[in-house]
């Protein structure tokens, strides 16, 4: 049998307010690496990854980037609705960024619906606010949020690398659990989910084969 | 009057500023820790007339780039010009606004270590202070519109304080908000240095110490383990060249390694201990002033520093009796070096030309040293001659002026297209759209569209990119119905009349200028000049198409019609004109891509 190249395809957003580092974030996790000084992001962006959770089922991340700008909302909306999970960012060194998360939650929330989005609330910049002390935002504060609307919370620095991988990892270990548990399913006209298996029509198929086969390697 | 003084003072902008703008009144002996002093200053009437807008910076950014980013404007339109009450030792009526028409939209930014009052229309700094000198920062309380900070010249041995007029409160708020947190960022910092120093944490000589009791009773592998994690603790430069010398030594006994290794850090670490121990007492010294950290510089421009206060001591009263544009009370040491020389500039110009190289001592205040008395026709010649040079000398130094000014355009127009591109076009091009551009076929309303289109396919020729996209724009023009200004309530308000007016979008501009081809020369400096001529443009347009105000990714299109086309030449609406028409489609609805269609196609063609 020919293997495929990811066993499953996850889409999802990052959204937050202007600035606070969405497309650097993603640029460390797709490239490694770090720009001083990035373009505005004007519309949406794509970007994709392999990576491969716990069991070692690969897992293809579509990863959309989206403008911060309110005045992009409007095109944004639109890739709501065929995303699996939320990456809601904020920046740690601007409170006003933080304050509008509970905003962005819901509107994501609105426009995935009937799907439950999985969210990771990702603070960015943890360098800068280290490094100077300019954190306006506090972990504890941050957490407690994220307990309270059960979220993932991680603080990540796209300067250094530091727990970029993890915010991604947290977010797409949830997804494939949710899978597991039969919460979601492969569905047709929507893409949050997607199989690597070109087999057409045999989508319940193989998910069904896939999944067994997996549970006995481990 | 104050514009004559530019070059005599040192790091001081102020003798820059346009008529005299910012006010300053000497504060006498405030102190940081004074707080009597600080709500005394609140209460100084808004009298100091200055002005400007404020502007904000909510984010107290790194001074490399953030700081633009996070900045916004605000202006102020109607400044009041009441007399000083408070009159120190001179009248306001010296700094009189001489041109009520200038633009007062300022751009004021809060960095981490710097206050800066930029003027976005001239794209001068007008006003640059430290973080450091800064005493205190307040808001009015009866005028709550005014902010105010005082703080001390490094040259001057004084402080003064600066009040500003911004707009409406919710500036002042932001102004002061950003400041005081730049205060504790400040402070916390200086706290951290502190605490370093009193424990002398990096005293290298200290550090060794460190080490040796470290190692002691360790095995040979354990101490070289834990020499090498400490190492890499050194800056690199150190650090390579330990190495490098430490790679020389050919021993395989780990012991005799060690031993090397220790004495090399000895050596190094000996040899810095000097100079730092000397830089500590600096820093104690600069401590006992207020507000006088050490944050943000190196070592090295910590003795610059030192060296800048304590050298030119004696400069520095010229400086305030500059600004302030009044006579001095006393007499000023310095580059002034005449103390007899009270009398007026006119006398100055004239003794400048009577007896150039001789002493000027003598006249005016000390008529008996006068040895000859002249006769009144031959005075009046000097006079006349002495005024006669003296409209020469002017006259030639507008020359000098214009002919810089002219270079400078020349090369800035250099800069601006240096850019790569992805393809060149051909040499015969140029005839072409000469051909096409020049007078007769504009003339002609309306060019053949084959014939243009013809060309397009070519390309056009990078300098003459920027005359074309006029062209195709009128073009356009010509071929679309007239133009419907009903939703575009500012299309006939001249360029200049924008500028003065305050965009709702200027934050997300502010964000969006360091981020605008960042790496273009012409863009590349914190607001700079380009940076600048961006934001200008950019706020016009937000004014001029209320529906579209700012979308991120205008800055891209703005900024390359920038690199082709000058603002500045043309003052009236044409420039905006050639922007603005081809956005105001008529179909121009809600999102960016059919806002801008129009002027893609003519971008889209050539490329």
């Amino acid at each position: 049998m020919v293997e495929p190249i990811f066993d499953y395809q996850f889409r999802l957003i990052l959204i937050g307010d202007s600035t606070v580092g969405k497309s650097s974030l993603l640029k460390y996790f797709t490239d490694g690496k770090f720009a001083e000084l990035s373009d505005p992001t004007v519309g949406v962006d794509f970007f994709a990854r392999l990576i491969e959770v716990k069991d070692g089922c690969r897992i293809k991340l579509q990863l959309w980037d989206t403008a911060g700008q309110e005045r992009f909302r409007s095109i944004t909306k639109s890739y709501y609705r065929n995303s699996v999970g939320a990456l809601l960012v904020y920046d740690i060194c601007n409170r006003a960024s933080f304050e509008h998360i509970p905003l962005w939650m819901m509107e994501a929330k609105r426009h995935i619906e009937p799907h439950r989005p999985v969210f990771a609330l990702v603070g960015c910049k943890l360098d800068l606010a280290n490094s100077s002390n300019r954190r306006e935002v506090s972990l504890e504060e941050a957490r407690a949020f994220a307990e309270q609307n059960g979220l993932h919370h991680v603080e990540t620095s796209a300067k250094s690398g530091v727990n970029v991988e993890d915010a991604f990892r947290l977010v797409t270990q949830e997804v494939y659990g949710r899978i597991q548990t039969g919460e979601y399913k492969v569905e047709d006209g929507w893409d949050g989910i997607k199989t690597g298996f070109q087999r057409p029509g045999g989508l319940d198929f193989n998910l069904i084969e896939a999944e067994p086969a997996k549970s006995t390697c481990c | 009057m104050l514009r004559g003084i530019g070059g005599s003072s040192g790091n001081l902008r102020i003798p820059a500023l346009p008529q005299g703008d910012v006010l300053q009144e000497p504060v006498e002996s405030v102190n940081q820790a004074d707080l009597a002093s600080q709500s005394s200053v609140s209460e100084v009437p808004p009298s100091v007339n200055a002005q400007e807008g404020s502007v904000e910076t909510p984010k107290i950014k790194p001074d490399t780039k953030t700081t633009i980013t996070e900045s916004t404007t605000s202006k102020q339109q109607s400044s009041t010009e009441e007399p000083m009450k408070n009159g120190t030792a001179y009248s306001a009526s010296d700094l009189k606004k001489e041109n009520v028409d200038h633009n007062r939209t300022m751009v004021f930014e809060v960095g981490r270590t710097l206050l800066r009052l930029i003027s976005p229309d001239k794209k001068q700094i007008l006003l640059e202070k430290h973080l450091k000198d800064v005493a205190s920062c307040i808001q009015g309380v009866k005028n709550s519109e005014h902010f105010g900070f005082i703080c001390r010249e490094p040259n001057v041995d004084s402080y003064i304080g600066y009040v500003f007029k911004c707009e409406n409160e919710s500036f002042v708020d932001d102004v002061v908000n950003a400041i005081s947190q730049a205060f504790r960022t400040t402070s916390e910092l200086q706290r951290r240095e502190q605490r370093a120093v009193s424990s002398c944490d990096h005293c290298p000589m200290q550090w060794y110490q460190r080490l040796c009791y470290a190692i002691e009773g360790l095995n040979d592998k354990q101490a070289q383990f834990l020499i090498f994690r400490r190492l890499e603790g050194l800056p690199e430069e150190d650090q390579e060249m330990l190495m490098a010398k430490f790679s020389s030594v050919d021993t395989t006994s780990v012991r005799e390694q060690n031993m090397f290794l220790m004495m090399l850090l000895r050596e190094a670490q000996s040899s810095t201990s000097n100079v730092e121990s000397a830089e500590n007492s600096d820093d104690t010294r600069e401590e006992m002033r207020p507000r006088s950290s050490t944050v943000g510089t190196s070592n090295g421009e910590t003795i610059k520093r030192e060296m800048s206060l304590v050298v030119p001591k004696t400069r520095p009263m010229m400086n305030i009796f500059y600004k302030v544009g009044n006579t001095p009370k006393t007499p000023t040491v310095g580059t002034n070096q005449d103390p007899h020389l009270s009398g007026s500039w006119r006398q100055a110009i004239f003794n400048r030309v009577v007896s150039p190289n001789t002493s000027m001592a003598g006249r005016g205040c000390s008529p008996n040293m006068e040895p000859t008395k002249r006769e009144k026709s031959e005075l009046r010649a000097l006079w006349r001659k002495a005024i006669n040079q003296q409209v020469l000398l002017i006259r030639m130094e507008k020359q000098n002026a214009i002919l810089k000014a002219r270079q400078e355009e020349a090369t800035m127009k250099r800069i601006k297209l240096e850019y790569d591109e992805i393809g060149a076009c051909v040499r015969e091009v140029m005839e072409v759209w000469e051909l096409l551009v020049s007078k007769e076929s504009r003339m002609s309303s309306k060019c053949d569209p084959q014939m243009l289109l013809q060309a397009i396919r070519q390309g056009v020729p990078r300098s003459k990119r920027g005359e074309v996209w006029q062209f195709l724009a009128e073009q356009f023009c010509y071929r679309q119905p007239p133009f419907d200004t009903t939703n575009f309530p500012n299309y006939h308000v001249p360029y200049a009349d924008l500028l003065r007016r305050l965009t709702s979008h200027q934050h997300s501009i502010l964000i969006d200028l360091g981020r605008t081809f960042p790496n273009h020369a012409y863009f590349s400096s914190p607001l700079g000049p380009g940076q600048l001529a961006l934001f200008n443009l950019l706020k016009a347009y937000s004014l001029l198409d209320p529906e579209v105000g700012y979308c991120q990714g205008l800055s891209f299109i703005a900024g390359v019609l920038l690199l082709h086309l000058s603002v500045t030449t043309t003052p009236t609406l044409d420039s905006l004109e050639l922007t603005g028409a081809p956005f105001k489609h008529p179909g121009s609805s809600t999102t960016t891509t059919t806002t801008t269609s129009p002027f893609h196609h003519a971008l889209g063609y050539w490329s």
